[in-house]
């Protein structure tokens, strides 16, 4: 299959909106991600961007909640809306003919949600039930606190977030290369931040209480969290001494990727100490992150974190060659080998719908369009530092089930 | 519908020329092979499904086909799940109620390697004790795992089949009973040459790779006469879910007729209508469930399924048809996802095609679509409520 990733900015300076398009001539339907950018740095605004998306997608002033599902539904998948530690996330598909339902879809959800009273405060009387997996906590940890939340809120927040500058968009299919900019472009280009009024309610107020932490499920999650990388320095800065994006990714793939991984072999086959072992870069707020996660019945992290230093020390050419070519599969063959993760249920791959998406996320969190991490120059040595001083130095979160 | 008898002679029969080319090929030993091109792929799969007839899950054994899917992905040495891995072949297993199904993917230069694995999986295993206690100490971690749609589907199968609704999984009590000359025995049951299909799909001559596979199967042979697949019999009801947070409700759904078309239209309608809802369907031609489910919260699906309105369900018509099209094309589109669909009704029914539930989600009308509908609601639909806090 062959693809083609083109990448405008719309606008001279202050792009009010990003856009990429994802050119597939292979498509059967059109994909649209929006991503905007939103800061969950603490359990307040991850409470706001738990509800911030339903309640967007509760309907648009031209696309009543019906209509939008009607619409939405017309390339044969559920829209989806997700929120992650750095970034709000909409998507859905339409039929390859729809290409003007995606542009007015598009500029509906980003500036005309109805985020009607009454519709915004079922989603806030859902969210202190919201259940999540402990492998939702593993990936994004801290839960949303969403006392005293209230309809008002998330209208200031809608605003905040969906403004000029903080937003992109990009678009999968088989369409004309640079007709999507140019329709956006006409949509967008004279939007302006809207002054939204800050209600300085309660919620913004008062200090947040802890959230609840634990998750609903037998046994423990064990999660160790590596150093955060920058990705944009890692990316620009060759001299730079941080952890760059090629080094954290094969470090990943040889941590926790199949059946071949340290964490596999030690934490699985050697301790029995679990079943399900994995290792993933997740998004945070000042770049990507490492994270080693499993569940067991009776864990023992030190004997891990032992077992798991002995065998990076032992890390070979070899180990690393294959971790390699797990990465190119991921990419070449859309096996689930991929290091990254935008969700528990299952890691990136190479759907026309991962496509997109990480086209809009990458040129949110970076300006730039998103390649494979080259990890041609990544030494062995560079790598065994890196999963060592990870695996070392993590302070374990260990959250048991309930 | 019952697994048809395997025919005394070899079929060929080709797809019409403008249908994507296959090949099915019904071996005199009952063994099915499909082979599907997708030109210009780049990913190659392999794919082997060992049907449910005559190994069912009962109380007895519950659980011992999962244990020895770990088994098998091991291979004769230990260590062929990894061996592959090395050799950039992504190897896994999964069981479902009506076939074991073994996944092989890698590059279209690798189907020899892959046919080499599975002419290994096909031969009579050699488990040691040690072998089974190692690996009934991960299943226990992995049953820990069990996630909630999991629990919230095995009480609604429960609910609607009783005991042969069963799910694979088993539990830590049953699969602890299981020995290693038992699961010799299940093996050489499981993957008896009557229960057998083979579905390639990637960018392959489909003649050629037919005629690589047939030297691995057909001259395997068994006394043994396959006994036809029992019906399940299901009823609406209730049961609670103590382990699990959550709600589920699943409509009876057998074949790939009219009924069950309209049952996956209306599944994807609620799912669609009610926010972070979720549709399981694994499809089965001696009963199964189509489940609409929700695991992020308690006591936010059965009451607005309860409480649609028929211009509720007038607006869910048309994208719920659209969303049932799309996963089913969805499916077609990629060589994994179509091998692992087809392969999965093969080794139910050599009759059974994808296209046939295709075209009767497009006949899918508004009375059919309402009368699905209800059959989700409390008075026939299989509920399971979890009743964790």
């Amino acid at each position: 299959m062959t693809w083609l990733s083109v990448m405008f900015v719309l606008g001279q300076a202050g792009p009010p909106v990003l856009v990429s398009e994802v050119i597939d001539p292979t498509a059967k339907s059109l994909r649209v991600e929006i991503v905007a950018g939103i800061p969950t740095s603490n359990s307040r605004e991850r409470a706001m961007a738990d509800v911030l998306g339903p309640a967007i997608v509760r309907g648009t002033i031209a696309y009543p909640r019906a209509n939008l599902l009607g619409a939405t539904s017309r390339g044969g998948q559920i829209l989806v809306v997700r929120a992650a530690a750095d970034h709000l996330r909409i998507g859905f598909s339409l039929a390859p003919r729809d290409f003007d339902l995606a542009v007015q879809l598009s500029d509906e959800l980003i500036r005309e949600a109805l985020l009607s009273d009454e519709s915004t405060q079922r989603v806030l009387d859902e969210h202190p039930f919201r259940s999540r997996s402990a492998w939702a906590m593993a990936w994004f940890p801290g839960s949303g606190e969403a006392r005293l939340l209230n309809p008002a809120d998330v209208k200031f927040a809608y605003r905040r977030t969906f403004a000029p500058g903080n937003v992109s968009i990009a678009i999968g299919g088989n369409f004309i290369a640079g007709e999507f900019r140019r329709r956006l472009g006409e949509r967008f280009e004279h939007w302006r931040p809207v002054q939204a009024v800050n209600p300085r309610s309660r919620f913004q107020l008062e200090p947040p209480v802890k959230a609840d932490e634990s998750f609903r499920g037998n046994g423990s999650l064990v999660a160790l969290d590596g150093p955060v990388v920058p990705v944009v320095g890692a990316v620009t800065t060759e001299a730079s001494v941080r952890p760059t994006l090629p080094l954290a990714s094969l470090a990943v793939a040889m941590m926790g990727l199949g059946k071949s991984s340290a964490a596999y072999e030690t934490l699985r086959e050697a301790l029995g100490q679990s079943y399900r072992q994995e290792a993933a870069l997740v998004p945070h707020a000042g770049g990507v992150r490492p994270v080693l996660a499993w569940v067991s019945t009776q864990p023992d992290v030190e004997t891990a974190r032992q077992a798991l230093l002995k065998r990076i020390e032992a890390w070979t050419d070899e180990d690393m060659n294959l971790a390699r070519a797990k990465l190119s599969q991921f990419a070449d063959l859309a096996i689930p080998l991929s290091p990254w993760l935008f969700n528990s249920e299952r890691p990136l791959t190479n759907s026309l719908e991962d496509r997109t998406f990480i086209q809009a996320y990458w040129r949110m969190k970076t300006g730039r369009a998103w390649t494979t991490p080259d990890t041609a120059s990544v030494t062995l040595d560079a790598v065994r530092s890196f999963a060592t001083e990870w695996i070392r130095d993590a302070q374990p979160r260990v959250i048991k089930g309930r | 519908m019952a697994w048809l008898p395997a025919l005394g002679l070899a079929l060929l029969m080709a797809t019409p020329p403008q249908d994507s080319p296959r090949l099915r090929t019904l071996l005199a030993n009952g063994t099915a092979i499909l082979v599907e091109r997708f030109a210009g792929a780049r990913v190659l799969t392999v794919q082997v499904f060992a049907g449910a007839r005559g190994v069912q899950e009962t109380p007895e054994t519950h659980g011992h086909r999962h244990l020895l899917e770990h088994l098998i992905l091991r291979g004769k040495r230990g260590d062929l799940d990894r061996r592959l891995e090395r050799l950039g072949i992504f190897f896994t297993g999964r069981t479902h109620r009506d076939a074991l199904q073994l996944e092989f993917i890698g590059r279209p230069t690798q189907l020899d390697a892959m046919l080499s694995a599975v002419q290994e999986l096909l031969e009579a295993p050699s488990f040691d004790e040690a072998t089974v206690t190692r690996e009934l100490a991960v299943m226990r971690e992995e049953f820990a795992l069990v996630p909630d749609h999991q629990r919230l589907s095995r009480t609604a199968w429960q609910a609607a089949y009783g005991v042969s609704g069963l799910d694979p999984f088993g539990t830590e009590e049953s699969i602890a009973r299981a020995t290693p000359a038992g699961l010799r025995v299940l093996h050489a049951s499981m993957f008896h040459p009557g229960n057998v299909v083979v579905v390639i799909a990637g960018d392959v001559e489909i003649q050629a790779t037919t005629a690589k596979v047939r030297p691995i199967v057909e001259d395997r042979e068994s006394d043994v006469e396959l006994p036809a697949m029992p019906t399940r019999e299901g009823k609406g009801s209730r049961e609670e879910a103590p382990d699990a947070f959550g709600e589920a409700r699943g409509a009876i759904a057998t074949g790939l007729g009219d009924s069950t078309a309209a049952t996956l239209c209306a599944a994807y309608g609620i799912a669609a209508w009610i926010e972070n809802a979720y549709v399981t369907y694994t499809p089965s031609a001696t009963g199964g469930l189509v489940i609409v489910g929700r695991t992020d919260a308690n006591n936010a699906l059965g009451s607005v399924i309860e409480e649609l309105t028929e211009g509720d369900e007038a607006l869910m018509f048309a994208p719920a048809k659209e969303l049932a099209k799309g996963w089913l094309r969805e499916q077609l589109t990629s060589p994994t996802s179509a091998a692992s669909l087809r392969g999965l009704l093969m080794v139910q029914s050599a009759g059974l095609r994808p296209e046939t539930l295709l075209e009767a989600v497009d006949r899918v009308g508004w009375t059919e679509f309402r009368q699905a509908i209800a059959r989700f609601k409390q008075d026939q639909a299989a509920i399971a409520v979890g009743t964790r806090r």
